[in-house]
């Protein structure tokens, strides 16, 4: 353990919890986590492409039943 | 009707074993009669946590391969009427058994028993498909940890994939100091992730492997995961049990155990 964990506000419990989350979208995908990184990349690209946003602003998020983009 | 139950896991190590003896011995405790089935080919161990291994003289390859009647195969657990073991086999592995054979087998034990609970090895690989064939209820235990749940998601898909009417999870080995500083999921966020309605909570009790030690169950008992597993098999059972009893009834405890050390240590 580091002395970045020990000074770190979040509990360990919810690191634990935030990081099963991602880690179990691409498991029941059966997608690996740098496919998923490639995907909302170039679906990112497509969106920039036919509207005006800024791409460092924009998220995408994907879940098992269905892919959202926020900017 | 009698139902065919399936403990399962993917990950080793996280209580399929004990989960099964004590559910298995608080069914026959309420009367049922029950049948144990050890899946682990060439790991057995469902014998020695139930504290019958010196009973045993064939097994489920045996009964499976036709060298004996399935009923000498059978052991009677004496101290709880109603309670049966059918052992693994040690020297052979996996593949000395098929799905369809396991199916044909608890079918067969479907007319005598009213449970017949599947211990499942770890892993996803024939072990865990001889185990699932014939089930109709599926009991997922895992641990609030990373690794362990990660796997009983794997499976909770999987399972998906057979005629399994019934999914329910099991955490096992939670600890409320830890939950309370945050360092620990809680029961809530790993139902949460795993989406599948909770059939209990067990504390990590230090009585769980005392009991092991002995070879004798915890349900019946008094200890945190004694009430735990005894809540459990009630739930099985169709009783409606608040769940979090065990938690309130450890946390009682823990205030007065505290209370007693201060007065202990003036």
């Amino acid at each position: 353990m580091s002395i970045l964990h020990i000074f770190s506000k979040k509990k360990s419990g919810d690191v634990a919890k935030d990081r099963l989350k991602i880690l179990l979208i691409s498991d029941r995908i059966n997608c690996s986590p740098e496919l998923m990184e490639q995907i909302k990349a170039e679906i990112s690209a497509v969106i920039c492409k036919y509207m005006q946003i800024d791409r460092e602003k924009m998220e995408i998020q994907v879940s098992k039943r269905k892919i959202n983009v926020f900017w | 009707m009698s139902e065919v139950i399936v403990i399962t896991s993917g990950k080793g190590g996280v209580g399929k074993t004990t989960t099964s003896a004590n559910i298995g011995t608080g069914l026959a405790l309420s009367g049922k009669k029950v049948v144990l089935i050890d899946t682990d080919i060439g790991l057995r161990n469902l014998d020695v946590v139930m504290g019958l291994e010196n009973r045993i003289v064939y097994n489920l390859v045996d009964v499976v391969e036709g060298n004996c009647r399935l009923r000498q195969a059978l052991i009677k657990d004496k101290r709880y009427p109603g309670l049966y073991l059918l052992p693994s086999a040690q020297t052979r592995d996996k593949t000395a058994v098929s799905p369809n054979q396991m199916i044909k087998l608890t079918e067969q034990l479907k007319e005598q028993f009213d449970y017949i609970l599947l211990d499942c090895p770890a892993g996803i690989e024939r072990g865990f498909q001889n185990a699932v064939a014939g089930a109709n209820r599926a009991i997922v235990v895992t641990t609030p940890e990373v690794s362990a749940i990660r796997d009983a998601d794997r499976i909770i898909g999987l399972l998906g994939t057979y005629e399994i009417g019934k999914i329910e999870l099991i955490v096992n080995r939670i600890r409320a100091d830890m939950m309370k500083k945050g360092d620990m999921m809680s029961v809530d966020d790993v139902v949460d992730i795993l989406s599948v309605p909770l059939l209990g909570a067990v504390y990590d009790d230090e009585s769980v492997v005392i009991a092991t030690n002995h070879g004798e169950p915890l349900v019946g008992g008094d200890s945190p995961a004694g009430i735990a597993f005894s809540n459990i098999v009630k739930r099985i059972e169709g009783e409606q049990i608040p769940l979090m009893t065990e938690e309130k009834e450890h946390s009682i405890r823990i205030f007065f155990s505290t209370i007693l050390q201060k007065i202990q240590e003036g």
